[in-house]
């Protein structure tokens, strides 16, 4: 009885911390012109207002998980998606009352966009996790809250519009993502991964610092659009202080999306690491990083230094032809997948590249893409591992699909749709991304796209044909049970619909993908005043139709 | 130049670079993660210290409190590496980068 007053009380904390996050939402709205130059202490809560519910819902679970009997803890993930959904909720509130100035954090539709994403995505790695977790005897308040703290530094790093920010945004995505690499303690590889991803991620944060400090040293500040407005009027990439530690915050945030070469962490990592880890890890980190590109990218915060798109175009070459090499050699499932995640970073550099409406719209709908079809994939490989992780390489999966075929099947549509063959979100995503980048006259690159993607479907195939055409092994000792492994069966069934409503009815997250996308290019022009007002700088961002809102626009001409 | 002429600004550039490239390449070729640690914790007080100087020359007190997150943040990285060297130390008996082997491919 006591517990059940316990739970009662934990729940009804979640849900006041919600509305409180909503009603300072909708209290904010009161005063929209008082936030003019220096923004109130009312409008850092609001903009904060979604990351902060997740923290707190966060440590409500970490507490729940340090202070409950063991047998209530069955409870957490439930709790945990209680605070993702509330989350959510404060996600959609907060931006309806805020109309301040862009300062520290954009509170947009790219970003509310975004943070749905990270927020389904967190959902679903939580659902895929329970069966994992209760197998490996990880269940332990902290997996569930490192996951959520983890989110909460995506949706800070998709908002940040402040170097300093995303700094602490990326670092508050990595730390929980060093220990919950290395949560399976019994395993050895576990902890391999967590100490290289530890001291390669630690390296790449280093870069932002030193970058963010060259930046305020040559700009007197470290806004995207203080960046932007330093580069109009210090002249086209004149200086090189700021050029460095443009280059330096670029480097970082490669680190983190795993391009080619700076992805070495990555095969170990998500080798090592529990497999719902890496699914999580596999699209929130990715997706992340991503959006604090598009951010800096869209603020012509990188200016137009000579050099940047040549950069950009090597590196996104680069990483879809090696890691797409690479994955081809791989026998172990995980570590492929992993190479493969490589080739897809560099095809949604192709998006970033491209500086466009178009390319940003098609980069969020890879990015939902990917993400189901990820998740999935990873789910699948966790759900086949039996105990210990055992069964991860091709060799062990020979005739998995005789024994399982619906587990067969969900794995066979996850991974065509990763190869981008029609009817699954996958091919949409690609086809989108390419005619974005072709728009703007990057033949070649699509071109080594498109063969490399081609490239990507022999070893994809290869898989379910390892799956579905072999002789099963002999011993069927550590066959996968399917009644403790009900929810995953489901969340995995759920994704596979996903993954092909998103090939066939794409069309309202298509939009949802525009608007986001729209959104980032504005906040990041109103972030460069005047950019447009001096004739000498050439914009990065080409013009572009948005939408005019009709009776907004017009002034009513008094008679 | 005077005994207490202030430092030009071009020397704090030029030392805080120096000691990032020291921390950058003491990380690569060193093999012990606690050193290699070491050399991360010199990268961000490079970035520090370049923030300190520029706060003070460009009379832009922002800087300095941007060292406060770092540090703040350093603080908890060491915290959670530190424990992952320590459960690593507990099974293998060595902390060794190059005897962290356990995956190929």
């Amino acid at each position: 009885m006591r517990l059940k007053g316990l739970r009662m009380l934990f729940c009804s904390t979640l849900v006041g911390i919600a509305s409180a996050a909503g009603h300072a939402a909708q209290a904010g709205s009161s005063d929209p012109g008082g936030a003019a130059l220096v923004p109130s202490l009312m409008d850092l809560l609001l903009v904060s207002a979604p990351a902060a519910a997740l923290c707190a819902a966060a440590m409500v679970v970490m507490m729940i998980g340090a202070f409950w009997p063991a047998s209530g803890r069955r409870a957490l993930p439930w709790i945990a998606l209680a605070g993702i959904v509330a989350t959510g909720w404060a996600t959609l509130a907060a931006p309806r009352a805020y109309e301040g100035p862009v300062r520290l954090l954009a509170l947009d539709s790219f970003t509310v966009i975004f943070s749905l994403l990270v927020l389904a995505a967190t959902a679903i790695a939580v659902l895929l996790s329970v069966n994992y977790v209760n197998r490996e005897e990880m269940a332990r308040g902290e997996y569930y809250s490192l996951m959520m703290f983890s989110a909460a530094g995506a949706l800070l790093m998709a908002a940040a519009d402040d170097l300093i920010l995303l700094f602490m945004g990326l670092e508050l995505l990595s730390i929980p993502l060093y220990v919950l690499a290395g949560s399976a303690r019994g395993r050895e590889q576990s902890k391999e991964a967590a100490l290289k991803y530890f001291l390669l991620g630690a390296f790449a944060s280093s870069f932002l610092v030193f970058g963010a400090a060259l930046v305020f040293a040559s700009v007197g500040g470290t806004g995207y659009h203080q960046m932007a407005l330093g580069l109009l009027l210090l002249g086209r990439g004149a200086d090189a202080l700021l050029a460095a530690g443009i280059a330096m915050v670029l480097i970082a945030l490669a680190f983190k999306v795993a391009l080619v070469p700076f992805h070495w962490w990555t095969p170990d990592v998500y080798q090592g690491a529990p497999t719902p880890v890496t699914a999580f890890m596999s699209i929130v980190a990715k997706a992340a990083g991503f959006a604090a590109l598009v951010r800096i990218v869209s603020a012509g915060a990188h200016g137009d230094l000579p050099g940047w798109n040549a950069l950009l175009w090597a590196l996104a070459a680069a990483t879809m032809v090696w890691g797409n090499l690479l994955a081809l050699a791989q026998q172990n499932v995980k570590r492929l997948l992993a190479y493969s995640s490589i080739g897809h970073a560099g095809y949604l550099l192709l998006g970033v590249l491209t500086g466009t409406v178009n390319g940003f719209s098609a980069l969020v709908f890879y990015l939902a893409a990917y993400g189901v079809t990820t998740l999935g994939a990873f789910g699948v490989a966790a759900f086949l591992a039996g105990k210990g992780d055992r069964i991860e390489t091709l060799y062990d999966y020979r005739g998995a699909a005789r024994r399982h075929p619906f587990v067969g099947a969900l794995m066979a549509v996850f991974l065509f749709s990763l190869a981008g063959i029609p009817p699954f979100a996958g091919f949409f995503a690609k086809l989108y991304l390419f005619l974005a980048a072709l728009e703007q006259g990057y033949v070649g690159l699509t071109v080594i796209a498109v063969l490399t993607s081609v490239l990507a479907v022999y070893y994809y195939l290869r898989v379910s044909v390892v799956m579905w055409m072999e002789e099963p092994r002999e011993e069927p000792s550590e066959a996968p049970q399917f009644e403790p492994a009900r929810l995953s069966a489901a969340a995995l069934a759920a994704l596979a619909f996903a993954v092909t409503l998103l090939g066939i009815f794409s069309s309202p997250v298509l939009r949802w993908s525009d608007r986001a996308a729209i959104a980032a290019v504005e906040t990041g022009r109103g972030a460069a005043p005047g950019r447009t007002g001096i004739g000498e700088a050439q914009p990065s961002i080409p013009p572009v139709d948005i939408p005019e809102p009709g009776p907004v626009a017009s002034v009513p001409s008094q008679e | 130049m005077a005994w207490n002429a202030p430092v030009p600004f071009a020397s704090w550039v030029m030392l805080s670079g120096v000691l990032f490239s020291i921390g950058a390449v003491g990380f690569l070729i060193r093999k012990d993660p606690i050193i290699m640690f070491m050399c991360i914790e010199l990268m961000l007080n490079a970035g520090n210290l370049l923030f300190i100087a520029a706060a003070r020359y460009l009379g832009i007190m922002a800087g300095q409190v941007f060292v406060f997150f770092v540090m703040a943040v350093a603080a908890a990285e060491v915290a959670v590496g530190l424990a992952i060297i320590v459960a690593i130390f507990r099974t293998k008996s060595t902390i060794d980068v190059d005897e962290m082997s356990g995956m190929r491919g």
